[in-house]
Formats: structure tokens, sequence, C-alpha cells
């Protein structure tokens, strides 16, 4: 422990000096007793020395939560002697928010005495944070000289983008056999239980469907169905965010969103892949399964914007991150026209685009009164930038409330093509 | 803990109180209220921002207000006047800090009872050196006849003592291990 000497020490010898030298000039004592009180509390604070021991104890649980989930931080202080009023402050960053309890504490502990003190975190935006780092303020004698200490139970803590759940059918147009929900009408090859029906020399025999078979006194066999699943791509502009960032920027709303499909296509045993389009294009290969999503939640915990002069050409992406046929979700602000060079190859290479438009002005709301204004600028130029995919058939889902998939399925349910999957 | 809270401000103020009104009972001017209004004004703003300067400068003030109470209304020397005024403003002084701390912390049971306990074994300590320095000088006062070597020996002795007790401070201002 370090001691510090406080303020309050130059403040109390300046007005014992005044208080001096006032009594002199005035040739009173009252001036002299005024300060007095100040010199004992000085020399009392340099004779009476107390050196505190105790032991700090730091947990993080859960280390891994989403947005909005609450962190609990237990602290378990064990006193080996008695320590005097100790301010005792777990380290916070700026972006977490203290719900329950208090990081910041003046307690007092007697000899032997253990004490556990619990709060709770949360954090509204997904990163990695470092939480148990802590430091002790402590009072001894007259307080002007605190001992200080840090404590570095550092615990790593990533918060991932908060999950929305997407609770309607949102069937993909093109798929392929293989395990997964979307069952086939014909029979065939699969373990879905489709019916059963007579017997022919080339079925096999372990098809037999023998309580059947027994009861019409003839072979009957269980017919099942082929399962389908599909490529999914969900494709994320990264060239530019806006808005608040101490709340959330369409980045990150992109990314909240990004996550939900993820979630949502992975349960349906779909092939899920997520492209970062940006200063720095980064991908993770489809894939279906747990691991896939805690790949995809990785990739989106990290992903920021690399602004660069410089874009990857969409066509240098390798044919298996974005396999032919692929539902590809573009989420975009749509404000580098980059992004747009990108959406007519894609359109052009006849992959199944459906456009989610994350609105600046939505990000950054303002009272201002221009603030309508620019919204309706931004919304009118969006409108016409829009217009050449519109007349593609792209669906498009423009950012109207908080959750920009909100309206993802009635802007899909309007399109033919979806309502033929359907 | 918000009880707690709640009486540290309420005692804060009454410390305020005291220590910018006692000018007033020794000398009611007009320019001695017009420096208590500006004491007690500085002291609020001071502890109720965390702006320990503020405070600092509300004892410079009161300081010189009460120096001046004493001279224009030619009290006759008391000990008591001068140690109640000390113990005002070292309530105060320590207060505004401690207030800072409570401030923004959680208080846990017992620390404002420990707090204050402190503050009471100083207090008891500054009455015990008030008195015994009263009484010094006191004793010393008709040994000194002189006027002239009287202001000389007070001019030689308070800087002695100021010099000296700097020299303390600076000395014992190492860290003892740890």
């Amino acid at each position: 422990m370090q001691p510090r000497n406080s303020i309050l020490n130059a403040y109390y010898f300046g007005l014992l000096l005044l208080g001096l030298l006032l009594s002199v000039w005035s040739r009173r004592l009252e001036p002299l007793c005024v300060v007095l009180p100040l010199v004992i509390v000085l020399a009392y604070s340099r004779l009476v020395r107390t050196q505190p021991v105790f032991h700090v104890q730091c947990a993080v649980t859960p280390v891994r939560a989403f947005e909005g989930d609450r962190l609990s931080v237990r602290i378990i202080l064990k006193a080996d002697t008695a320590v005097p009023p100790m301010e005792l402050w777990h380290l916070l960053p700026s972006e977490a928010v203290c719900v329950a309890g208090s990081a910041r504490i003046l307690l007092t502990l007697r000899p032997g005495e253990e004490r556990i003190l619990e709060h709770q975190v949360t954090f509204p935006r997904r990163g990695i944070y470092t939480l148990g780092r802590l430091y002790s303020r402590l009072h001894t004698g007259a307080g002007l000289q605190p001992l200080l200490a840090e404590y570095r139970h550092d615990q790593e803590c990533r918060i991932y983008p908060r999950v929305e759940p997407l609770r309607r059918y949102l069937p993909p147009w093109r798929t392929h056999i293989s395990f997964g929900h979307y069952v086939s009408r014909a029979a065939g090859e699969g373990i879905e239980f489709a019916g059963i029906r007579p017997y022919h020399s080339s079925d096999r025999i372990r098809r037999i469907h023998w309580p059947a078979s027994l009861k019409r006194q003839q072979f009957y066999v269980t017919e099942y169905a082929p399962e389908y699943n599909a490529d999914v791509i969900i494709l994320l502009d990264t060239l530019v965010a806006v808005g608040n960032t101490r709340e959330a920027t369409t980045l990150d709303i992109a990314v909240r969103a990004a996550a939900s499909l993820t979630s949502y296509y992975l349960s349906q045993k779909n092939r899920v892949g997520l492209v970062s389009y940006g200063g720095v294009c980064t991908w993770v290969l489809p894939s279906s399964g747990q691991q896939q999503w805690h790949r995809i939640l990785e990739a989106l915990l990290t992903t920021r914007t690399h602004f660069s002069y410089l874009t990857k050409d969409i066509t240098l992406i390798p044919p298996r991150v974005l396999p032919p046929g692929a539902l590809i979700y573009v989420l975009t602000t749509l404000l580098d026209p980059r992004i747009e060079a990108v959406l007519h190859d894609l359109a052009a290479r006849a992959f199944q685009l459906v456009l989610v438009v994350i609105s600046p002005a939505h990000a950054m709301r303002s009272a201002h009164p221009r603030a309508e204004a620019s919204e309706r600028l931004w919304r009118l130029e969006t409108g016409m930038r829009l217009h050449p995919f519109r007349r593609l058939g792209v669906p498009i889902i423009l950012q109207e409330a908080e959750d920009p998939l909100l309206y993802l399925h009635p802007s899909l349910a309007r399109d033919r093509a979806w309502r033929r999957a359907r | 803990m918000a009880q707690g809270k709640i009486g540290l401000i309420i005692w804060l103020i009454l410390v305020t109180a005291l220590w910018a009104l006692h000018p007033i009972l020794l000398a009611p001017a007009r320019g001695i209220i017009v420096l208590a209004a500006a004491t007690g004004l500085l002291a609020l703003c001071g502890w109720a921002s965390g702006t320990q300067i503020l405070v600092f400068w509300s004892g410079i003030i009161g300081l010189l207000n009460i120096t001046l109470a004493l001279i224009l209304g030619a009290h006759p020397p008391s000990l008591w006047t001068g140690l109640s005024a000390g113990l005002a403003l070292l309530a105060l002084l320590d207060g505004s800090q401690r207030y800072a701390y409570v401030r923004h912390c959680h208080v846990e049971p017992g620390v404002l009872s420990s707090m204050l306990d402190t503050f009471v074994r100083l207090s008891g300590l500054s009455i015990v050196a008030g008195l015994v320095v009263g009484g010094v000088l006191v004793s010393l006062s008709p040994h000194l006849r002189g006027l002239s070597l009287v202001s000389l020996l007070t001019l030689a002795g308070a800087a002695l003592f100021a010099g000296a007790f700097a020299i303390f401070l600076l000395y014992s201002n190492r860290p003892s291990g740890g």
C-alpha cells in the first residue's frame, strides 16, 4: 500500500501560517487558538500510523453474456487487523452500467471479519471488457495520508450482440439436399416419415413397416421425405458507421440484426456464413451447428469499421464463401456508394438478395428542429438509390423501429417468390 | 445509509453557520457581516460541489474576519473563543472531505461513527493542547515587560514554530514502508 498526501495537508499548513501571522500582527491569542486544532491534526497524521492487513478477492459471473444481461461481481474482503474507513472502488469500463449495488463502497472491517460485497453490471454494447480491477483508499488516522492500493483480478468478459427472436417463417428460395428443416413434398431418401405404400421387389427389407404388413397380410414399406437446407450469408457493410457511440451505432444495430438472423437460420439447420465487407474484408465460411453459432458470434464481437479508400472487389471473395444460389442478407446503411456496386454484382449473379437498410437517422436521433428535415432528405436520397434494386425485385426493409428486422416478414410476404417458397 | 448522509449534511450546515457567524458575536459591524456571509456562502458552495479549494478559501476569509472582529470589538483575550472557532474550522474542513467521499460511495454501516470517533479524539487533543498553550502564554506574559522585546520574541517564536513544524512534516512525509 502506498501512502499519498491529501491536498488537505497543504490547506491545513497554509491556514496554520496565516493564523500565526495574524496572531503576531494583531497581538491576539485567538487566531493561534483557531489554527491549533489544525496543528494537532497534522501532527497526529504523521505520528499515528497504522498498516491494516486484509485480503481481497474478486469474481465475475458469467464471463460470457449478451448485451443487456446482468453480470454479477462478487468481492470478498477478509481482514486480519482492524480496517479503518476504506473506500473500495471497482473500476468499471465507461460502457458499463451498474444496475444493482454499488461499485464504490465506503466500509470498515473488524479484525478477522469477512465481508462479501456484490454488485451487478450490464453492458449496452457488445465488446470485450475487462472487469475485476479494484482500487482501495484507506483513511488511517486523521485521513491526511490515505493508503492507496490496486488489486488486479482481471477477468475478460465477452459481451455478444443481443439476439431478437424471429418468430415468423422465413424460408429461402433455393435449397439443397442435406439434413435440415425443409421437407420435400415428394418421397425419397431422408429421415422424416412421409407415409407407407405396398412393397415392390426393389425395396429394401429394412424399410418394411411390420405393424401395417401384419394387419393387411401383405408387405408395406415406410416412405421418407428428403430434407433440405439452404445456404444463408449475412453480408455486413463495415465501410462506415454513424450514431451515438455510447448507445449504439448503425454498425451495432446491423450486428444485432446479423446475430438474430444467424440464430434463426442456424436453428433451422441451414448453413450460415458471414462476410464483413469494408476496408478490410473478413468472412466466416458457411456451416451449420452450434459451433458455427459461436464462430459467428466471435466474429461479430470484434466487427469494426475499417475505413479505407481501397475496397476488395466482391468477385474476389471465394465461391465457397458465397455459394451459388445462396440467400444473402445485406445489412447496410447505404452511406458509402461502394456498397451499391457490390449489390449490383450480387444481383447480377442471381443470388437471392434481401436488403436491410439501417437508418442513420434512427441511430442519430436528435431533438434538433433540423433533424426531421435531414431524415426526410436521407429517405428521399435512399429511395432514389434503392429504385434500381426495387426494379430488380430485391426485397428491401427500411429500418422504421428499434429492431431493424421488425418488418422483415411483412416485406418478404409481399414478394411472389417468397410466397412460392412458403 | 441515507439517514447517515442526511445527518452529515445537517451537521455540515450547522458547522458552516457556526464558523461563519462566529465573528459577528464579537463585533457586529457591517463589514464583518458581509465577510461572514461570504465565508458561509463559499463553504456551502465548496462542499456542495465537492470543490475543496472553496472550503479552504472560506477558512482564510473566516480567519481574517475573526481577527478583524477581535481588533474592532476590542474583545478581552479569551482562550475558549479561539478554540471553539478552531474546532468549527476543523469540523468544516474535515467534514467537507468526508462528505466528498460519502457523496460518491455507498456507505456501509459503522463508517460514519468511525469517522466521528476520530474527529472527537482530535477535538479532545486540541482542547488539551489549547489549554496547555494558553496556560504557558498567560504564565509568560507577566515576565515580558518591554514592548519591543515582546514583539521580537513573538516574531521569533512564531517563525521558529512554523519552520520547525514544516521540517517535521517534510521529514515525516517519507513512507514508513509497506
